[in-house]
């Protein structure tokens, strides 16, 4: 279904057809009108999902790994200093195994304050055993997100991810957008039902618990997944496109077969810089 | 040396804190003085690690203990029960030598 749809709204669509289970977030500009946007479709009764008001953003993760820690698919939506203050709970999600998934409306983190985007909120926290997706434009970011659902909970991984868009340039534009129908995202994204995550009296298990002698196989396991995830990142994108016609990869290039230098980037900075490379190209410097 | 982690450092078990004895851990050991204590509880009540056991008269009577009894398998020698005591019945004695 093709509508016209500003960023925000996308990652609303993109949690809504990943049939998110508990999602809970706290404000902080510009996630507001992707909040906003979740509550309404909520509220319409469009959207399944459970919305658990957070008092702030590190207990908003909490609640995830909570939520997910018993088998639930999470979803949580913040930005730059809020992104940091939940740091903690990041490290806690990655080493738990639990597949959550956020939504960064990057933006950066002060000081000095502002509200547009360098990224310097999403690349902080490289360290945390994250998958990260950068998007490029509003249809990128209803298509992560299912695609980092299928991703992020594949057994072979099992690593939290972050979907990005940056904050404002992104959130508050927009833009023509295909949205996927509910029954074909259904073929793709199976219902979440993870073996090493559940509460089951007649099996009690501890989750999060310490080691001191285990703790270099435990991580090996984490970098081992971190590794798998290329693999599993180009099966599913090979999936998505098979449904739905759009094919990503984990890099797109463009013209770089015949090209004399090669500029690398990422988010919305990309579409310009198609742009420009054709404008150099007429001009004859081969990017 | 090949060895199976469970993602997530998650543990197929429950009450695993139990496995590990931390009277291991102790330097003085409790010894409560049966003449002189009186059996009030206090020390079952402020013990820091629930060490101290609190038998009925029936089954102490029918295991053949003192109603209150320190479970030295878990007490670690933190000294609260014998500066509690109201009838000074408990004493803290060195265990081991002295380095």
């Amino acid at each position: 279904m093709k509508t016209f749809l500003s960023g925000s709204e996308c990652m609303a669509y993109g949690v809504r057809l990943s049939r998110v289970d508990v999602m809970s977030a706290y404000p902080i500009t510009p996630n507001t009108p992707t909040l906003l946007a979740i509550y309404d479709m909520i509220n319409e009764g469009t959207m399944e999902t459970v919305a658990v008001n957070a008092e702030s953003e590190l207990g908003a993760m909490g609640i995830c790994i909570g939520a997910e820690s018993v088998g639930c698919r999470t979803f949580c939506c913040t930005c730059a200093q809020g992104f940091v203050l939940m740091r903690e709970f990041l490290w806690a999600a990655s080493g738990m195994a639990l597949p959550v998934v956020l939504g960064i409306t990057s933006r950066q983190v002060g000081s000095p304050q502002g509200l547009m985007s360098d990224f310097s909120d999403n690349l902080s926290e490289r360290d945390a055993s994250f998958l990260q997706f950068i998007c490029e434009n509003g249809q990128e970011v209803i298509d992560s997100l299912i695609m980092a659902y299928k991703i992020s909970e594949d057994d072979r991984v099992l690593l939290p991810s972050l979907v990005v868009e940056e904050g404002f340039r992104l959130t508050h534009s927009f833009e023509l957008v295909d949205v996927p129908e509910q029954e074909d995202v259904d073929k793709l994204l199976p219902r979440y039902c993870p073996k090493h995550a559940f509460v089951d009296p007649n099996y009690p298990i501890m989750q999060g618990s310490g080691s001191f002698t285990h703790y270099h196989g435990l991580k090996m396991q984490q970098y081992l997944a971190m590794q798998n995830a290329k693999e599993v990142i180009k099966e599913v994108c090979r999936e998505f496109g098979a449904l739905f016609g759009r094919e990503y990869g984990l890099v797109e290039s463009y013209k770089t077969e015949d090209a004399e230098f090669i500029v690398v980037g990422m988010g919305t900075v990309v579409s310009m810089l198609r742009q420009k490379v054709d404008e150099y190209r007429e001009k004859g410097v081969k990017g | 040396m090949e060895k199976e982690y469970i993602r997530g450092a998650t543990i197929h078990a429950e009450g695993t804190t139990t496995f590990i004895k931390t009277g291991g851990w102790r330097v003085f050991k409790p010894i409560i003085d049966r003449v002189i204590c009186r059996d009030c509880k206090k020390c079952y009540w402020y013990c820091t690690d629930n060490c101290i056991e609190w038998l009925s008269l029936k089954e102490a009577f029918l295991l053949a203990k003192a109603p209150i009894a320190i479970d030295y398998d878990y007490c670690k020698g933190c000294g609260v029960c014998a500066h509690e005591c109201p009838s000074e019945a408990i004493e803290m004695e060195r265990e081991g030598e002295e380095i």
